[in-house]
């Protein structure tokens, strides 16, 4: 009798693992990819908008002091670098869109395989000129973001060779994330 | 051989071994039940955010890995104080020899605390995944595990996170066997086999908080364990803590075992 309840417990015990495993398999068929990425260059449509990726650079404090003519710069350590990114404004729409709305719909932050951090608007205030109140219906305006890459957020043989790592700049996260990935200059 | 096997049964069919995985197991369901009370929806969330080694929501987390060194020495860990203040031993050292018996403990108690410590991160997973899908962690949500370029296996984490998963749960398991051998080496001085099983538990704890650091590298042992990783740790100093912990109770117990009068 114990021998048998023993045997009809494992029976008991391998079907519920059988029809867990069936249970996992079925979760995760029905769980589809929610990242789309775009290479280099190339165009996203953003419902209105149409952006695009000029040009991205990894600064040092003094390069992107020097480059956008900057007194001052939010680091945590001196040795901090600075990811920028030039992206195309384009506004497809027939509607003129005020440039908060544009900002907020278009940036997310920088991301790479390991690491991730939000986009700062303040930082670049002083650099993006808007000589509008809002994106008319067929403009276009170049907007630089920045972050900043912290060196106490790599590690180190990452932080050496910063520049084999893949960037990408993340324009939207939901529903499906967009990243573009960017062609940083040495 | 012989003694092997019998110490390894001895480990692993007694009750204390079954209440310790039970303990584990039922942090990890707990968990996992306020999780899907929390999350009815189950796409809103990921395996790797409901995993209890990197679900950090709920306290349960902490729970676990607070309480991870009397889960892995409950089981058999005590056993070293009890066979030898009952005259056990005496019996088994007539027909093995000293080392032998010595090493079949320390193998089956290093075994039954590893295993203890991987069954409930196991079945916890084996749950969590039959309830949410095995996304990708999203970096700029902030809502998952923050392991990031400067922690162990980012990429790990990043690509294949049940991968990630169950290294961590290797790296514990090893760290619960660990731990048994350290609670054999404080058998030598200890009143009782409550206080055998209570030795590396205060240690643990009582390190945890001393060697905790400033965030850049850490020799807190609870800290490194954590797959949650909230401080950083460099991968030099795990090693160097598995391979310290490993080595200076195997001498200890050594150096003590080897003159000792058992018969």
């Amino acid at each position: 009798m114990k021998k048998w309840c023993i045997a009809m417990g494992c029976v008991l015990c391998l079907c519920a693992v059988i029809f867990w495993c069936g249970r996992i398999y079925s979760v995760n068929a029905a769980h589809t990819s929610e990242m789309v990425t775009y290479d280099v260059g190339e165009t996203v449509d953003l419902e209105g908008i149409e952006i695009k990726c000029v040009e991205a650079h990894i600064f040092s404090v003094d390069e992107y002091k020097k480059n956008f003519n900057v007194g001052s710069v939010d680091v945590l350590y001196p040795n901090d670098k600075l990811l920028c990114a030039c992206i195309n404004v384009k506004n497809t729409g027939d509607t003129a869109l005020g440039w908060s709305d544009v900002i907020d719909g278009m940036c997310q932050g920088f991301q790479s395989v390991t690491w991730g951090s939000a986009a700062d608007p303040f930082a670049t205030q002083s650099v993006n000129v808007f000589t509008s109140d809002d994106l008319a219906p067929g403009a276009d305006q170049d907007i630089w973001f920045t972050t900043m890459l912290s060196n106490i957020a790599f590690s180190r043989h990452t932080w050496e060779h910063l520049d084999e790592e893949e960037f990408y700049f993340v324009p939207v996260l939901e529903p499906v994330q967009i990243q573009m990935k960017l062609d940083v200059q040495k | 051989m012989k003694i092997y096997g019998f110490e390894m049964g001895r480990a692993f069919r007694n009750a204390w071994f079954v209440a310790s995985v039970a303990m584990g197991t039922a942090i990890g369901i707990a968990d996992c039940m306020l999780c899907v009370r929390q999350y009815r929806n189950i796409g809103e969330k990921a395996l790797i955010q409901t995993w209890l080694g990197t679900d950090y929501q709920f306290a349960y987390n902490s729970l676990f890995y607070v309480l991870l060194p009397l889960i892995a020495c409950l089981p058999y860990a005590g056993s070293c104080f009890t066979d030898m203040k009952s005259g056990y031993e005496r019996n088994i050292c007539v027909k093995t020899s000293r080392l032998s018996y010595m090493a079949a403990k320390a193998v089956s108690v290093a075994a039954s605390g590893a295993a203890s410590v991987a069954i409930p991160l196991l079945v916890n997973l084996f749950v969590c995944a039959g309830l949410y899908p095995n996304k990708l962690p999203d970096k700029l949500s902030f809502l998952y595990a923050g392991i990031i370029d400067c922690d162990m296996f980012p990429r790990l984490f990043a690509l294949h996170p049940v991968g990630y998963c169950l290294v961590f749960t290797l790296l514990d398991a090893v760290f619960g066997g660990l731990l048994g051998l350290v609670a054999m080496c404080v058998a030598r001085w200890s009143g009782s086999r409550f206080s055998t099983i209570m030795g590396p538990f205060a240690l643990y704890v009582f390190t945890g908080v001393i060697f905790e650091g400033d965030g850049t590298g850490t020799w807190s042992a609870m800290d490194m364990v954590n797959p949650l990783q909230n401080v950083v740790v460099y991968r030099y100093q795990m090693v160097t803590m598995y391979v310290g912990v490993c080595i200076i109770p195997l001498l200890l117990i050594y150096m003590w075992h080897r003159r000792r009068d058992i018969l």
